[in-house]
């Protein structure tokens, strides 16, 4: 993985979006219309939306991320960019890194920046709405890399959408006990250190192995 | 060494597994007629429960084999992914919708006694809830399996994704406890470690091995399709069919 091999796919990412905004901003457009909805289908209720708020962001961020999942290998594949990748280099450690980056800058950092404005519709006071930003800072890449496993566990099959979610939701629910779990502690005045901690666990167990498994399923996926 | 090594062979392996089918079916069936007989009959009715706790006889055997059968398909994956074992693949196949049915019996056992004995069908405890997801874990690759043998690719992926999941699991599991305790659940662990009495344990553990030969069972027939399937195209299946 040398600096010429990253800063390659940096650059070509980087064009990539330049031509399709629409990829940043189609996520985002996603999550403010699906935050939205909640008020309306609960009744614009202050003390109960305060109370759903926390876990309604992190399942509405949950769902932003699976369904942007569904694309992130596959349009690669289809342009034969992954099979020349691997034919060039013989891996793909460097673009799976950058890949990975590239899908969380573009499409999970925005809506964790749009956080605090969002907030305002469930009334979340500032101290809620910086332990929640912190959370998801934490659980979102980790979420990512165990769903971009399940992306390129699934590529190339019929139905991703479906099969994708199947597959990955199940592996997402420690990350949103811990994500939601340090949340209501703040809510409750007590220390969130703990739930905290163990995310920062699971960011490293997730940056360390799961691209080691991303790197060989989406070699298999090329083989067909 | 050398049987290993034959058993390697699918027309020798579907031939053992062939002589197999009568011994775990009788197995089954004497285990299971004196486990239901020493918990139905013999065991005494609990001081609290009455006659209701006889569910466990056919609850904790169900909940026991849908995660040893996880721990087997673990192995399975392990061996077909690393040492490139195709029967592996077939016994990690054959074993998935067991041992879904084996978390979905224990669940459906649960909520049974758990309307007389709680007063409702679900709680969101921490042992039900991680069995719950341990029925999607299955579910999941029991979904991914058929798409990619549905679209002609080898089963490496579902493979990969059942040894993603096994690692998942303790995870899983503490952090469904750490969530229960946070939420201040019903002291129900009363259910989870019985002192139980000798007339009431025997049977249980009796019923436990009528259910490892269930699996055993159900195992060795559906490898047998598998194997069958996997192999169609040579000449000793269609010597056999």
């Amino acid at each position: 993985m040398s600096a010429n091999q990253i800063s390659h796919v940096l650059k070509r990412e980087s064009l990539n979006l330049i031509r399709q905004p629409m990829k940043v901003l189609f996520p985002l457009l996603f999550f403010v219309l699906a935050l939205s909805l909640f008020p309306l289908a609960l009744g614009d209720k202050h003390n109960l939306l305060m109370q759903v708020a926390p876990g309604v962001l992190w399942l509405i961020t949950l769902f932003t991320l699976l369904m942007g999942l569904e694309s992130i290998f596959s349009d690669d594949l289809k342009q034969g960019v992954l099979e020349q990748y691997l034919l060039i280099r013989g891996s793909l450690q460097s673009y799976v890194y950058v890949k990975l980056f590239m899908h969380w800058f573009t499409s999970l950092l925005p809506i964790i920046i749009l956080l605090p404005l969002l907030a305002q519709w469930f009334y979340l006071p500032w101290i809620v709405v910086r332990i929640l930003m912190l959370t998801l800072l934490l659980g979102t890449p980790v979420l990512l890399i165990i769903g971009s496993v399940g992306a390129s566990l699934a590529l190339g099959l019929g139905q991703r959408g479906m099969l994708l979610a199947l597959m990955v939701l199940p592996l997402f629910i420690p990350l949103l006990i811990f994500g939601n779990g340090a949340v209501q502690l703040v809510l409750q005045g007590v220390d969130a250190t703990g739930p905290l901690a163990c995310m920062g666990a699971f960011f490293f167990l997730a940056l360390v192995g799961g691209p080691l498994v991303i790197q060989k399923a989406l070699r298999w996926g090329v083989e067909g | 060494m050398n049987i290993f090594i034959k058993l390697l062979s699918t027309s020798y392996c579907y031939r053992v597994l062939g002589r197999l089918v009568i011994p775990s079916a009788t197995g089954a069936v004497v285990l299971l007629l004196l486990g239901l007989w020493g918990g139905l009959v013999m065991a005494p009715a609990d001081y609290q429960q009455g006659d209701g706790f006889r569910i466990i006889y056919v609850h904790v055997p169900s909940a026991f084999l849908s995660m040893m059968v996880y721990s087997a398909m673990a192995f399975f994956a392990f061996l077909a992914l690393v040492f490139r074992i195709k029967l592996a693949n077939c016994a990690l196949r054959a074993s998935a919708p067991i041992g879904a049915t084996f978390a979905f019996l224990a669940l459906l056992t649960g909520s049974l006694w758990g309307k007389p004995m709680w007063g409702t069908w679900w709680i969101w405890d921490a042992r039900l809830t991680s069995e719950l997801i341990l029925l999607f874990l299955y579910l999941g690759y029991m979904v991914l399996d058929n798409a990619l043998r549905q679209s002609g690719r080898d089963s490496r992926a579902s493979c990969m994704l059942v040894l993603v999941g096994v690692i998942n699991i303790p995870i899983i599991h503490f952090s469904v406890i750490w969530w229960n305790t946070l939420h201040q659940g019903p002291s129900l662990s009363a259910f989870a470690k019985p002192a139980i009495v000798e007339s009431m344990l025997w049977p249980l553990l009796v019923m436990l091995g009528a259910y490892i030969c269930i699996y055993g069972l159900v195992l060795v027939i559906r490898m047998r399709m598998e194997i069958l399937k996997m192999d169609m195209k040579s000449a000793w299946v269609k010597g056999i069919l």
